[in-house]
């Protein structure tokens, strides 16, 4: 290698050729262009002129400039300078060991290593070696040290970009006995380990062995700049959150830094803080008020950066457990009559969970969020005290009238003053009629529930007039007065229901709202954070190393928790949420893990280097691009020079040679025209047969959207999300075929872009006459290709689309999304973004559209439409429109649940 | 569909192009030209006089005669209509356009040719294609016939004894051959007092040469012939518009001397100026 002031060549015995170029110039000078040869009219003159110049024509002096420059630019290239470039790789052998910290620290800076990685690899190539990888976190598939390789650079670039970061810590214990494994075999001749800057008991032993066994070390350490955070949360009072955040580095200077809390239900962000974390400091706590309402629905709080599973805290918000307590006696139990009011609480109850009965001091004394007490329930004066000090609290009481509280109307536990005795609107004595339900407040927790009509009360128990008793009035009666009245008590809350929680005084009991209202309260209840789980909790969402949660992939050897043992995150309990459908326990890693030691001593032998990038770069390339050009404009000229070409044509060349110049500018046309109109877009899947059929297939949507809706539709589009920018298309139709490669990085990112930006994709598995149940042992070949390829994409939480999802009625109505194939489930996101319009970012399903979709006469014989023949085909032209209506129009034509309602109100 | 109908179709499809051409130039003269005062075609009416003894009495008009009492003889304008011989060089170098701009030198001729015989028809002369076996027609379809004929026109030197004494003769060329080829033959046309004029239709880059560099001329009458690799233009340029400059002198003095004229029609010009040209050259003869 030849170093050329920051310039290197690879190959300096190419420059020199360098050497013959004065004798090129020579050799062109005298070799002038071959002539333009002209018809002439005029001849006779011509031919009998006597001073024909004889002067010998040399090639003109720009041209040959113009030729030798060529030459000599396309001896650099090929001598391969490269800019700054770093130092040879040491060692000798045909394998190097790369050693790769992938344990729950190194999130903190992920992708300045792998960047790092991809640098080194060069270097690798350079000195003609092989790489094995072995990861120091143990594998999420058996717990053990994983070795990749060898492979050579190209491979080893795949490799990298599929690293990642794991939830759990890294053993170097274990990594020294795989690198031996490693050296066993043979031709290691150096060791490179990418160090996370972390140390852990094993790692002084590591690194010695490996700079011994391995052929000498180049440690690659980032204990300067990698700084892993851990975030705990150590109070979470009723006036908002503490987050103590912990980290590794002792800074010199203030740190801004910023916490997010999102939505359990939606995932989106409701509120952010920023702090400042202060020099010096390696532990700081940030008090975080918040409104507890908005409190109540956090499910996720976690540093904006470093982004990494340590520093992310599942709130257990969103599965926050409410038991729920009736009052009953042993007869009111088991008492299945229809008079009787706990029967009802227990029916309307049933979807919620568990409820349990018993006395009042056996409920208060478990951990109840809320507790009904229905009017016939016999509550001893200990009962009483016990309930209000559970009340007091933080408990949820909600009381039922009815003849027993009607004759004591001074009880203490009520949220308003009664009056004495009850109001009786239907009976012998009395011409009032029964009284219907009336509005609900607005700031009342029922706000938004519809109202029925037809329920009717007849009897009540009424309040004291007081102005406090309208404030505390959530549901009334027609005539005005209180149906459900509740106020605040302590730190708990009385409701009181002013008529039966059964038939006797109303028939509210029967109604909808009667369902509503108790599970609005029982929501509004503060509930149980800290729920005692009994049992094994079988995982349900397991975190990567950046804290995505995600289900536990198919090999991955999560296993359940035992809740009564300690958690230690490793690849068989990972971070995240155990339990089951109901009852759900999170395990945050910042909980059960501690800052780790930087890791400060390095053997004096090792090579050391930082994760700084050295700004390596080949420059053959760019050579090679001008040594085209130039060739380009050479073969013009001499076309030019030889007559070729014409006037306007040579303006056309030199036209052409601008163009190719200058690209950008065309490609903004093409984003222009691309944003200026509706295309239809298909994955390019590589498979030619596939590729046609998706053609075809949108061509003949393309017809049917014209035809049939005011979607203007420009063309079609083939896609390639690791080269295209996908934003122009509503739409993207992705068939799966067995021929498609993994994603790269860069795929993903920018498919992972457009979903989040509102994009969606349909992901066609194409195989519904495949799939027999949803046994993953027997996965179809598509599913198996849309999971190989979704791997690196984050797939939202999916649900089966049901009759009245906007997809069924975006345009026409449709009670199944037939293709080629029919009878299969399209499953779409399940909480979609309501900042995307509630249109989901996701489509799965196996029908074979574009096939059914074509109007290709070839497509058409070939794919026959099974079983429901052209009718069905009718019906996937429908789903097309709707599709396309609802990425476009969004979940505008969800409004129309509401028609009827609004019809039935213009009626009044 | 046969080679003879599509021929025809396709010479239909010619047909009106050319000849359209022609009679845009012919009347847009025509309206900028007053200087035609005529009465009418030959059969019009011209004067009647009286009979002068020993002139033909088929000549008088009896009627005239029955009314005035004396005779009278019916004289009628352009009695002998004169024939205007047409010749355009039908040779390989008239194939020649150094631009795109600028026509080929043929099709210029051609045009010139056809609108000077329109305007001659209009003038009752007879109309005849030097070069062809077709007799002189002064009607209006003669010009059709002119067009139809161009095709089969033959060099000039084969074909001069029909070529009737005493008409008119215009003779389209480029005259890119040594004189001696084809000035002995318009000399006997002269003998015989054919009036004629020549009219050198040239493309401005003949006259300029205006190429640079090394170029390999190749002669456009006879491939056969040994191309001239000029090594560069530019610096014969001088000598070649000196020769070129002398031929053509050489042409003009040799046919004025015979009182024919001489006209040379860059086919730069545009075709009204051409026809101003044309017509000045023929008037002042």
């Amino acid at each position: 290698m030849l170093p050329w002031g920051a310039v290197t060549f690879l190959s300096p015995w190419i420059l020199a050729a360098l050497s013959a170029v004065p004798v090129l110039w020579w050799l062109l000078r005298v070799m002038p262009p071959r002539p333009r040869t002209m018809s002439f009219p005029a001849f006779f003159i011509l031919k009998d002129l006597k001073s024909d110049v004889k002067t010998s024509a040399h090639t003109p002096w720009w041209l040959l400039l113009l030729r030798t420059l060529l030459v000599v630019v396309l001896i650099l290239a090929f001598a391969e300078p490269v800019e700054k470039i770093s130092t040879a790789l040491p060692g000798s052998g045909n394998v190097v060991l790369v050693v790769v910290d992938n344990g729950w620290p190194a999130a903190a800076n992920w992708k300045a290593r792998q960047d790092r990685m991809r640098e080194f690899l060069p270097r690798v190539h350079r000195s003609g070696r092989s790489v094995v990888f072995v990861t120091t976190a143990p594998s999420r598939h058996d717990a053990r040290i994983q070795a990749q390789g060898p492979v050579n650079a190209v491979e080893a670039e795949k490799a990298i970009d599929l690293l990642a970061p794991e939830a759990w810590p890294a053993d170097h214990a274990a990594t020294l006995g795989k690198a031996r494994e490693v050296f066993a075999r043979g031709g290691v001749g150096h060791t490179v380990f990418f160090s996370d800057g972390t140390k852990q008991p094993g790692t002084a032993s590591l690194l010695e062995a490996l700079q011994r066994e391995g052929g000498g070390l180049t440690i690659v350490a980032d204990s300067k700049t990698n700084d892993p955070h851990i975030l705990t949360l150590e109070g979470a009072g009723t006036d908002g959150f503490v987050v103590r955040i912990r980290r590794m580095m002792v800074r010199l200077q203030d740190r801004k830094m910023q916490l997010v809390a999102y939505s359990a239900e939606t995932g989106g962000i409701l509120d952010k803080v920023n702090f400042n974390f202060e020099a010096g400091q390696v532990w700081t706590d940030v008090e975080w008020p918040m409104l507890p309402d908005l409190r109540g629905q956090v499910g996720r709080i976690a540093l904006s950066y470093p982004v990494m599973a340590s520093a992310l805290h599942l709130t257990n918000s969103r599965w926050r457990q409410r038991p729920v307590g009736i009052v009953a006696d042993a007869q009111a139990r088991e008492d299945k009559s229809f008079l009787n009011e706990v029967y009802y609480l227990r029916r309307a109850l049933e979807d919620g969970g568990t409820v349990k009965m018993d006395t009042p001091e056996a409920l208060a004394a478990s951990d109840m969020s809320v507790i009904i007490w229905p009017d016939s329930a016999q509550v001893s004066p200990a009962g009483q005290e016990a309930l209000a000090d559970w009340v007091k609290g933080g408990g949820f009481l909600i009381r039922f009238a009815g003849p027993v509280l009607a004759g004591h109307p001074n009880s203490v536990l009520l949220p308003v003053t009664l009056r004495y005795g009850q109001r009786s609107l239907e009976g012998a004595m009395t011409w009032e009629k029964p009284v219907h339900l009336g509005s609900i407040p607005e700031e009342s927790p029922f706000f938004g529930l519809s109202v029925p009509e037809d329920v009717t009360v007849t009897r009540q128990l009424l309040a004291e007039p007081t102005p406090e008793s309208f404030e505390k009035t959530w549901l009334q009666l027609q005539d005005g007065t209180p149906l459900i009245t509740g106020a605040a008590h302590d730190n708990g809350f009385i409701v009181l229901v002013h008529t039966t929680a059964g038939p006797e005084w109303s028939d509210f009991c029967y109604s909808g709202l009667y369902v509503e209202a108790l599970q609005r309260m029982i929501a509004q209840s503060k509930g149980i954070a800290h729920y005692k789980a009994s049992g094994v909790l079988s995982p349900l969402r397991v975190m990567n190393g950046f804290g995505v949660l995600s289900v536990p992939g198919d090999k991955d050897i999560v296993s359940p928790v035992n809740p009564a043992e300690k958690f230690v995150p490793s690849p068989k309990t990972p971070p995240g949420l155990y339990g089951d459908a109901q009852q759900f326990v999170a395990y945050n890693l910042g909980d059960y893990t501690d800052i780790p030691q930087k890791l400060e001593s390095i053997p004096a032998s090792v090579i050391e280097e930082s994760y700084a990038l050295s700004g390596e770069k080949s420059m053959k390339a760019p050579l090679m691009k001008i040594a085209v050009l130039l060739l380009l404009l050479d073969t013009l000229v001499t076309f030019w020079l030889r007559g070729l070409i014409s006037v306007p044509m040579r303006a056309a060349a030199v036209f052409a040679a601008l163009i190719v110049v200058a690209p950008p500018a065309l490609a903004a046309d093409e984003a222009q025209e691309l944003a200026g109109g509706i295309y239809l877009a298909y994955v390019e899947t590589g498979d030619q047969d596939t590729d046609i059929t998706s053609y075809n297939g949108l061509a003949g949507l393309e017809t049917t959207l014209k035809m049939r809706t005011t979607i203007d539709v420009r063309g079609v589009r083939a896609v390639n999300p690791a080269r295209d920018e996908l934003s122009w298309y509503p739409v993207l139709y992705w068939p799966m075929t067995e021929a498609q490669h993994d994603l790269s990085s860069r795929a993903a990112r920018n498919l992972q872009d457009y979903m989040q930006a509102g994009g969606l994709i349909l992901f066609d598995t194409r195989d519904q006459q495949f799939s027999s149940s949803g046994n993953d042992a027997q996965a179809t070949p598509g599913t198996r290709v849309l999971r190989k390829l979704t791997k690196g994409l984050q797939i939202p939480e999916l649900m089966r689309v049901e009759q009245g999802h906007i997809l069924s009625k975006s345009f026409y109505l449709l009670d199944a999304f037939p293709g080629r194939f029919a009878g299969g489930a399209v499953w779409a996101e399940k909480s979609p973004d309501l900042a995307h319009d509630g249109v989901t970012s996701v489509l799965i399903g196996g029908h074979d559209w574009a096939a059914a979709w074509s109007q290709n006469t070839r497509d058409r014989a070939r794919f026959a439409v099974e079983p429901g023949g052209e009718r069905q085909r009718e019906m996937a032209y429908r789903f097309g429109v709707n599709l396309y209506m609802m990425a476009l129009t969004g979940n505008y034509k969800s409004d129309q649940v509401h028609v009827p309602h609004i019809l039935e109100r213009m009626k009044k | 569909m046969t080679d003879a109908l599509s021929q025809s179709s396709r010479l239909a499809g010619q047909l009106p192009g050319l000849l359209l051409e022609a009679e845009r130039v012919a009347h847009s003269f025509l309206r900028g030209w007053h200087g035609r005062r005529r009465a009418g075609t030959g059969e019009a009416f011209w004067q009647f006089r009286p009979y002068m003894p020993g002139e033909s009495v088929r000549g008088i008009d009896w009627k005239e005669t029955a009314k005035r009492g004396e005779a009278f003889v019916r004289e009628k304008e352009w009695e002998a209509a004169q024939t205007l011989w047409l010749y355009r060089d039908p040779s390989e170098s008239m194939n020649f356009s150094s631009s795109r701009q600028l026509p080929v030198k043929k099709h210029y001729a051609e045009v010139l040719m056809l609108a000077l015989g329109m305007l001659a028809l209009d003038g009752g002369e007879q109309l005849g294609l030097v070069g062809t076996s077709l007799a002189p027609q002064a009607h209006a379809g003669a010009i059709e016939r002119i067009y139809a004929g161009l095709p089969q026109q033959k060099h000039l030197m084969e074909d001069a004894r029909l070529i009737t004494a005493r008409s008119h003769a215009v003779i389209f060329g480029d005259f890119y051959a040594p004189p001696e080829s084809f000035l002995p033959f318009c000399e006997r046309l002269a003998l015989r007092q054919v009036r004629g004029m020549l009219v050198q239709v040239f493309d401005p880059a003949e006259e300029s040469l205006p190429y640079e560099g090394r170029v390999k001329f190749k002669d456009m009458e006879n491939t056969a012939a040994p191309a001239v690799m000029i090594q560069q233009v530019e610096a014969i340029r001088a000598e070649y518009a000196e020769k070129y400059a002398a031929h053509r002198a050489h042409i003009q003095k040799t046919v004025e001397g015979w009182g024919w004229s001489f006209l040379a029609l860059s086919t730069k010009t545009p075709y009204q100026d051409a026809m101003t040209q044309l017509y000045r050259c023929m008037e002042a003869r």
